[in-house]
């Protein structure tokens, strides 16, 4: 029965085979990565509409007071977007950063909450209320780098019954 | 030779099985290209309004005393560096952000310091309401302004003959808030417009001259117009620039920027004013009216 040269129907066929099981495996790795891509992209997405959402509650006045107090609006935001941050499962941090005068660039990108003679108020989901006054710039958390920053103007006590240009930035991650 | 054809065909099979995976896949990259694109892009565009609102709500809250150390562009570049900011213009040795007056003395477009005097609780909305102010207690203090004029006053640091300087504060208050955006290559436009129904229906802004605040020589006709006390209006068109490359007066209003990723904030405002007398628009009748205005902000990529 057995012709020569024949080596049964799938032995046949072996040069074909290799082909075959390349486009499968190329088709199975491309839909991994790309599944991990779409996932990714999603999570950021959602990140980013979360800080957004976050910001919506910090920016909702054009003037923030920053006077260490429980009825402070800094601290009462604070309270406020620790709740929304609890719900959405977001670790976030919020900088109120006061320049009073020209902004420095320098300083607005930098995390370190010293300014000078106005010193900027912290507040994140690990900071307790209490701790918010004396925390240094080594103590503010911050995720990694898929960290989203949104920073947004806002008035602020100066002294002196003055009340100048700040930045209020939102940080947040998971 | 029949089993020969028969392998050649199978492997041909796999070769075009292969193929067929390899186009599958680029396909689904080049639509995972522009996966959530769409997204990305509104998210942007919503944190820059948000951005643009809490401008709008800070400018109503910033004393302008506390922006008297406000410099211009290029001394916070660092002095001379800077072509565009910086450039000594040869016919008259006048920088953009300086102009020399006739009389060998010269100004600052950028004059911050003379917002130190104001006392504290003076804001830059407050003094940006009195200055766009054509009327005090009935009397019209501005000439240009009449109740069927679009432009209705001036945007000109003075409130009738009184300097009250809305101009400055708004133009220096923006230039620190807009500046993470003016040096990530943005361009801004703040301006004061008189909001205007048509027919009941449509809505139009009319740009109330010299309106134009922005980041940019190039679209920035507030670099053009100069206070010279005692002369006219007090408004001229600075001579360096008449013959510059930027595009026409006419050309300098955020609803005339060419530009598909504009985008543009309206916050109204009203102004209570006396009443005029419809018969003659200059006389005041007693009473009061109110003036619709609206400020503008726009803010646009580099192209």
């Amino acid at each position: 029965m057995h012709k020569k040269g024949f080596i049964g129907p799938i032995g046949d066929d072996i040069p074909s085979l290799f082909p075959i099981i390349a486009g499968i495996f190329i088709f199975l790795i491309s839909i991994g990565f790309i599944q991990s891509q779409i996932n990714a992209r999603n999570e950021y997405i959602d990140l980013r509409d979360d800080v957004l959402q976050v910001s919506y509650v910090a920016t909702e006045k054009g003037y923030m007071s920053r006077v260490p107090d429980l009825a402070s609006d800094f601290d009462l935001k604070c309270s406020l977007v620790k709740e929304i941050a609890l719900k959405r499962q977001l670790n976030f941090t919020m900088i109120l950063k006061p320049f009073c005068g020209p902004v420095n660039v320098n300083q607005f990108f930098a995390v370190n909450p010293a300014l000078g003679s106005y010193p900027a108020r912290v507040c994140s989901s690990f900071t307790r209320h209490e701790d918010m006054d004396s925390v240094g710039s080594g103590d503010i958390e911050f995720g990694d780098e898929n960290t989203v920053i949104m920073s947004f103007p806002m008035a602020t006590d100066c002294g002196d019954g003055k009340r100048g240009l700040a930045f209020i930035s939102v940080a947040g991650w998971r | 030779m029949m089993r020969s054809r028969k392998a050649q065909a199978s492997f041909f099979d796999g070769i075009l099985f292969l193929m067929v995976v390899v186009f599958s896949v680029a396909m689904i990259f080049v639509t995972l290209n522009s996966y959530t694109v769409s997204q990305d892009r509104a998210l942007r565009s919503a944190y820059f309004m948000n951005y643009l609102q809490s401008t709008a709500k800070a400018l109503y809250f910033i004393d302008v005393n506390t922006l008297g150390d406000v410099e211009t562009y290029c001394a916070d570049l660092g002095g001379a560096n800077s072509e565009r900011y910086c450039k000594t213009l040869a016919s008259n040795n006048d920088r953009f952000d300086r102009f020399t007056l006739s009389d060998g003395s010269s100004i600052d477009t950028f004059d911050c310091p003379s917002l130190t005097d104001y006392s504290n609780l003076i804001t830059v909305a407050d003094l940006l309401k009195k200055d766009v102010s054509p009327i005090v207690g009935g009397i019209i203090l501005d000439e240009s302004f009449t109740t069927d004029s679009a432009t209705g006053t001036f945007l000109d640091d003075h409130y009738g003959h009184s300097n009250q300087r809305g101009r400055t504060a708004l133009r220096c208050s923006m230039k620190e808030i807009m500046k993470p955006f003016t040096f990530s290559g943005y361009h801004y436009m703040s301006e004061v417009t008189r909001s205007t129904e048509i027919a009941g229906a449509a809505i139009l802004d009319v740009a109330i001259p010299p309106a134009y605040i922005a980041n940019d020589l190039g679209y920035a006709s507030d670099f053009m117009y100069l206070y010279r006390p005692g002369e006219g209006t007090g408004l001229e068109y600075a001579p360096f620039l008449e013959t510059g490359s930027g595009p026409p007066l006419e050309a300098f209003d955020c609803a005339k920027i060419d530009s598909n990723q504009l985008l543009v904030l309206r916050s109204p405002f009203k102004i209570i004013v006396g009443a005029l007398d419809s018969s003659n628009s200059r006389n005041p009748r007693g009473g009061f009216e109110s003036l619709n205005l609206v400020l503008r902000l726009c803010l646009w990529p580099s192209e």
